[in-house]
């Protein structure tokens, strides 16, 4: 009864969040199929530890826990890549896109953020693009909720010196 | 710029998903890996399983407190433990040692000596008022005394070495005093002793008239009270 009671809360959780976790892998890589990839691995290690016994308490924080650890070990991985570099390379965020109509909205988005650095990225992409509360961020990376909004803070006023019009 | 900014990340938000068919595929390789790895019936069970909560915070303060609480009230039931009892031994080795440890000047450590050494000569008195020396406990308490006296002495020596000779005319009048009145203690003791051996010298002398006497009595006296139950029963005839 209880196994099949986690077994369907975590699909739901699977229903609930992989659009959201595959958007903060892509904008944090910036490559739609590692995306999908390390959503699917996020989903995967998540259950493999409840099967092992792991008490999750909040699921969201606990997914996004992982697929941060997963999107530090693609960092350590790969060198380090910028958004210009991948556009030059050919990438394009819009080529993603569903919604076509938005697209330079989007693509602006993503060059802003490219420019502002770690840690105050993530903390600007977890709270605005994953709509995450700076609690939630804070149990997704370990740190307090008074740091992160620091975080988001600084990462707002670098935006603002590096595009004053915006 | 906050709310451009917002506005901006909504859309975002709106546009970046994974297709549907997209997010089918992965549910369902998802749902191949659940299959395949199950949840296990819970943990594997440790053999100190059952007693895990004894480690939990509650019960380690509770047991610190009761531990404290019991120790504490050792050793103060110690403090007035006589040779014999079953806290001396706490008393001796415990409580006056860590006493000890908390010194540290050579003259609050000889005075401590001197105070270890005056205990036992209190003890020994007391248990002479209770009547309860016997000859071997008597000189295992003067061991004792004099082993705590030597070590005063040695303190003292160390003082008159360092020249403090205040703090040394202080522990040598303390010691002195000590002695005297050790002095006196075993001098009781020796009178008391020899007191004892006489009463029994004398003792010995008289018992044995004494059986005879108490013999003869008895005879006596159920010889008189035989012939007061014949008398009776005559006349009842």
């Amino acid at each position: 009864m209880d196994a099949e009671k986690t077994t369907m809360d975590f699909t739901h959780a699977y229903d609930t969040y992989a659009d959201s976790l595959f958007r903060h892998c892509y904008f944090r890589i910036s490559d739609r199929e590692r995306a999908k990839e390390l959503t699917q691995e996020t989903f995967t290690k998540a259950w493999d530890s409840i099967a092992k016994g792991t008490i999750v308490d909040n699921m969201k924080a606990f997914l996004y826990r992982i697929a941060n650890n997963l999107i530090v070990d693609e960092y350590k991985k790969r060198k380090t890549v910028s958004l210009e570099d991948m556009v030059e390379a050919g990438f394009s965020p819009e080529a993603d896109a569903v919604n076509l109509n938005n697209i330079l909205d989007g693509k602006a988005l993503s060059n802003c953020l490219s420019k502002v650095e770690e840690p105050y990225r993530t903390a600007l992409i977890m709270r605005y693009i994953d709509d995450l509360t700076p609690h939630e961020i804070a149990l997704s990376i370990g740190k307090t909720a008074n740091v992160v909004s620091v975080h988001i803070n600084r990462g707002l006023k670098k935006l603002r010196q590096l595009f004053p019009t915006l | 710029m906050k709310k451009l900014f917002e506005q901006s990340a909504e859309k975002v938000r709106a546009e970046v998903r994974l297709l549907p068919h997209e997010k089918v595929q992965m549910k369902e390789l998802l749902v191949a890996h659940m299959e395949k790895n199950p949840l296990r019936g819970g943990k594997k069970t440790a053999w100190y399983a059952p007693f895990t909560f004894l480690f939990s915070k509650p019960v380690v303060g509770l047991a610190l407190c009761i531990t404290l609480v019991t120790g504490v009230s050792t050793s103060y039931a110690a403090e007035s433990a006589l040779p014999g009892d079953v806290l001396y031994p706490v008393k001796v080795n415990v409580n006056e040692n860590v006493h000890a440890l908390v010194l540290f000047s050579d003259e609050s450590k000889a005075q401590w000596e001197l105070e270890r050494a005056n205990r036992r000569i209190v003890e020994l008195q007391a248990l002479e008022k209770r009547g309860q020396v016997s000859e071997e406990l008597h000189s295992q308490m003067e061991d004792r005394y004099t082993f705590f006296q030597n070590r005063a002495e040695e303190r003292l020596k160390k003082l008159q070495l360092q020249g403090k000779t205040e703090a040394a005319t202080q522990v040598q009048q303390r010691l002195d005093f000590a002695e005297k009145k050790h002095e006196d203690l075993q001098e009781n003791f020796v009178k008391k002793t020899l007191r004892r051996e006489e009463r029994k010298e004398k003792l010995e002398e008289k018992e044995p008239r004494a059986e005879v006497h108490r013999s003869d009595d008895r005879i006596e006296k159920r010889a008189g009270n035989d012939k007061r139950r014949e008398s009776l029963r005559s006349e009842k005839r």
